[in-house]
């Protein structure tokens, strides 16, 4: 009982300060939002096929980054778990560092890159594969480019986790019952290092989501994804109806997504008898 | 130096009793071993001793007074924990010394008492090395030097010996043995291994399920157990079914699958006619006959008793087993019987052999 | 032998993804120095005259470092102590309901930047009166919360709890078994945890795009609203000298703590 009591004490600050600063508004906004206007918002943003457009970009953007993160985060990460080269600790500096870059600086290097007068188009006029320089910057291309920049470092350290914890031994098996490397790598690396996929996948899928300063900055004026449209609706159309809306949709988004994450992973668990953590 | 006394002393958790009305009488300079399986409440018991949990009721008394409000930290109370719980942070010297520094001792006082732990525990050079950089029994004897620096008026074992392996393991045992009988503190050590408790302790407390099964000197309780579940927790093997045919003054005799077996009469223990027991033999006190001894036997009037406790088996199987062989032997009665000669060069799997139970080494129970 | 198992194709995306990842990075720091507007390659010599500009009154990048400064440190230190206060609560006591409060401490990393910002701010003109550092502050103290306490649970997850009784049976009360056993032990998870709650904070802009007023401003949004005035190199200049902060950062991180800290 003791025990139970300092645990309490203990655990009030953070409780309260969350509970006053977090629960409170999020809680007194929605109902206050839903008291006043009913789902009319919701349902004007579902009718609005400018909404609906928006909602789709956003998840085709997360969608492509995610896909092509995966693609080349996997041979990046296999890569980093099974050398032995002193190269890797160079690397691992090079996908942390990254994370303590600010997003605005990153996007700042890819509009020197990708712009009109970028470095790009000066190099592809030099060689002369081009007269005309090309649009990128503004784009959606350049979006996804910025969106891949920023969070592949998250799905390589997602993955680089369980690769490792995936003993060299097992595919060394494979190999001498026959398989061959890709046959290994489908039946018995592949399966194993799901779990580093599906919550890579979630994680970098949920933060491209809900990105902001990528795709401001990057996207253009006319590009526009959920979070800079919040802004947009807040700080430019002062349509605060609107802006709600979006924003409630964008948060059940990110929890059907943690929801899916928190399913999979535990029946996949169960499967493999509970994983390195029973 | 003090005398430590449990009255009463209970640990409940929710439900589960941990430790049953537990009582016990520990004299200065003593050292007590605590013996049971998991789960019989030694720790535990070890734990409210230390003041990391508060008993459920009773007293624990040291030097006659009730510590049971003092807090754990004022407790002086030495521990040494199973896996040492040495602090990583510290080199050996920081860990050694970490009980004097709290007690803001001079530092010049802090250095010669760490220096003369330390050279008794026989780790003098190594005060600058971190816990990860030193091996497994070196990492124990620091654990044992923290524990014993502050001078505390109780030392507390816990599993001391259990992740060593077996040559250290001896070592360590005269090594604790011959620090705690030169401090004379009182000690009480917590267990499993019934090897470890009767070479170390001058007294062993067989517990089981909260509660104290027998209390006794190594040997009475090695040699003598006063329940079939302690004989069976003191390594002995073979067990045999029973029932006692007649009493004597010294002796029982015991019907055991139609075989009449002797036994001596257990001090303070009833077993009448009639009654349903078990007879229980360490597998090194099984003595194996070869034709020479049974011919000598069928001359010496003498060796009347011994006969009688002559039994022909069948060998069903032989164990190599490095100090000793363990021999599986049907035939004799309904359960077999598992004697382990140092030296075995009878008959193999499925030849006949002769065996006597020494009547003294038996112990009956009665069910 | 593990060497063998490191198949060429992998190598080679490997080394272009690093290359992919330093690119902007590196045309950065080399257009710094431009002496020209435009940013050309090869540049035409060499000028240090950005970063003259950084710190021209007229651009408020320094008093904008100062209020990212002063949200961050503050934020990242009151979350230290509510944090593993927390943390302790959840990881040395045995409790109904404790992964549902662990989930509670790191709920505000499943919400969006801009929908928790978006709802501070109808709450701020409900109340009024909120100063300018306050509006953010709040949002930064909440939203970085989740990474404190994330990294110290992940080490005293594994912590040897057998220490403190060690140090309580030595005669440590509970506060000094705290200060010289628990916290020593647990001061890398910490820090890991603060510095990336730290850097959440300095680089955070979503949020701060709401929640600034004129009158404060952070660093990050500085820089968003001088891009969209102008694009001189003055940007590579001051985003040249964060990353130099943050190289910094990393290297100590990596001498003091191991890297394999933000790996969880």
């Amino acid at each position: 009982m003791e025990r139970k009591r300092s645990a309490m004490l203990l655990a009030l600050p953070a409780a309260l300060a969350l509970f006053l600063f977090f629960v409170c508004p999020m809680v007194y906004i929605l109902v206050k939002t839903i008291g006043e206007n009913g789902f009319s918002d919701f349902l004007d943003f579902f009718s609005d096929p400018f909404y609906l457009d928006i909602l789709w970009t956003t998840v085709r953007v997360s969608l492509l980054s995610t896909a092509v993160s995966l693609i080349l985060g996997y041979p990046t990460a296999y890569y980093m778990a099974r050398t032995r080269s002193r190269l890797k600790n160079v690397m691992m500096i090079i996908i942390l560092f990254p994370f303590l870059v600010s997003a605005v600086v990153r996007a700042y290097g890819w509009m020197v890159i990708l712009g009109k007068n970028g470095l790009l188009n000066q190099l592809l006029e030099a060689i002369g594969l081009i007269s005309d320089p090309l649009e990128i910057l503004n784009t959606e291309t350049a979006v996804i480019i910025g969106m891949i920049h920023l969070l592949i470092p998250y799905m390589i350290l997602s993955l680089i986790g369980v690769l490792q914890s995936i003993d060299p031994n097992v595919e060394y098996a494979a190999e001498s019952l026959g398989a061959s490397p890709f046959e290994t790598f489908l039946k018995v690396v592949f399966p194993l290092s799901l779990p580093g996929i599906i919550s890579g996948c979630v994680l970098v899928f949920t933060m491209s989501m809900t990105s902001y300063a990528t795709p401001k900055l990057l996207g253009g004026s006319k590009f526009r994804m959920m979070a800079t449209m919040v802004v947009q609706e807040i700080n430019v159309n002062f349509d605060w109806g609107a802006a709600s809306a979006i924003s409630y949709i964008l948060m059940a988004a990110i929890l059907l997504a943690q929801l899916i994450i928190v399913l999979g992973t535990s029946r996949y668990m169960k499967r493999m008898g509970g994983g390195k953590n029973a | 130096m003090a005398t430590l006394e449990l009255k009463d002393l209970t640990k409940k958790f929710g439900d589960f009793t941990a430790v049953d009305g537990m009582n016990l009488q520990v004299e200065d300079g003593e050292m007590i071993a605590l013996l049971g399986g998991s789960g019989c409440g030694k720790t535990t018991t070890l734990r409210m001793i230390a003041g990391f949990t508060e008993p459920f009721s009773g007293s624990i008394l040291v030097d006659g007074k009730d510590i049971g409000k003092v807090p754990a930290y004022k407790r002086n109370v030495g521990i040494f924990f199973q896996n040492y719980a040495l602090f990583p942070h510290m080199t050996v010297y920081e860990n050694v010394a970490f009980g004097l520094k709290i007690q803001k001792l001079p530092k010049a006082e802090i250095k010669e008492r760490v220096d003369h732990i330390l050279a008794l525990v026989r780790l003098f050079g190594m005060e600058k090395r971190y816990p990860r950089e030193l091996s497994g029994g070196q990492q124990q004897r620091v654990a044992l030097a923290r524990a014993l620096v502050t001078r505390p008026s109780i030392l507390l074992l816990d599993e001391p010996l259990s992740n060593l392996d077996a040559k250290l393991r001896v070592e360590m045992q005269v090594e604790i043995k011959r620090i705690q009988k030169k401090l004379g503190i009182t000690t009480i050590i917590v267990t499993h291994d019934h090897e470890e408790a009767v070479s170390l302790a001058d007294r062993v407390i067989v517990m089981n399920a909260g509660r104290i099964l027998q209390v006794g000197t190594p040997k009475e309780v090695f040699d003598h157990p006063n329940s079939q579940f302690v004989a069976d927790f003191m390594g002995f093997s073979t067990f045999i079914k029973g029932k006692v045919k007649l009493e004597l003054p010294d002796r029982l005799i015991v019907d055991c699958s139609g075989r009449d077996i002797c036994v001596t009469r257990p001090e303070g223990r009833e077993v009448s006619e009639g009654d349903n027991c078990t007879l229980a033999i360490r597998s090194e006190n099984i003595a194996i006959l070869s034709d020479e001894d049974m011919e000598k036997l069928a001359y010496d009037k003498n060796a009347l008793s011994a006969q009688e406790n002559t039994l022909k088996g069948r060998v069903e199987s032989v164990t190599y087993k490095g100090h000793s062989t363990r021999i599986e032997v049907s035939g004799c009665f309904a359960e077999p019987v598992y004697p382990a000669p140092i030296d075995y060069t009878g008959p193999g799997q499925g030849g006949e052999i002769m065996l006597h139970l020494p009547a003294d080494k038996l112990c009956i129970y009665k069910n | 032998m593990r060497d063998k198992r490191s198949n060429p194709l992998c190598a080679i995306v490997a080394v272009l993804i690093m290359l992919f990842l330093i690119a902007p990075l590196v045309v950065i720091i080399l257009a710094s120095f431009t002496p020209t507007a435009l940013i050309t390659f090869p540049p035409k010599g060499f000028s240090l005259e950005w970063y003259a500009n950084i710190f021209s009154k007229s651009n408020n990048f320094i008093s904008g470092l100062a209020n990212s400064l002063k949200i961050g440190l503050g934020a990242t230190v009151l979350d230290i102590f509510i944090g593993v206060t927390a943390s302790l609560a959840i990881c040395r006591y045995d409790f109904k309901g404790k992964n549902m409060l662990l989930n509670y401490f790191t709920s505000p990393m499943y919400v969006p930047g801009v929908s928790f910002a978006f709802v501070l701010l109808q709450v701020y003109s409900q109340v009024g009166g909120v100063p300018g550092w306050a509006r953010i502050f709040i949002g930064h103290f909440i939203i970085i919360l989740p990474y404190i306490i994330r990294n110290t649970v992940s080490v005293l997850h594994v912590f040897n709890w057998t220490l403190e009784d060690a140090a309580t049976s030595l005669g440590a009360n509970p506060v000094q078994v705290f200060f010289k056993v628990t916290i020593p032990l647990a001061k890398p998870g910490i820090l890991a945890g603060a510095l990336l709650a730290f850097l959440y904070s300095f680089d955070e802009v979503a949020l701060s795009s709401l929640l600034s007023t004129p009158r404060f401003v952070t660093l990050p949004i500085r820089i968003m609203n001088y891009m969209e005035m102008s694009f001189d190199p003055t940007l590579a200049a001051i985003s040249t000298l964060l990353i130099l902060c943050s190289l910094i950062l990393v290297v100590l991180m990596e001498k003091f703590v191991g890297l394999d800290m933000f790996m969880r």
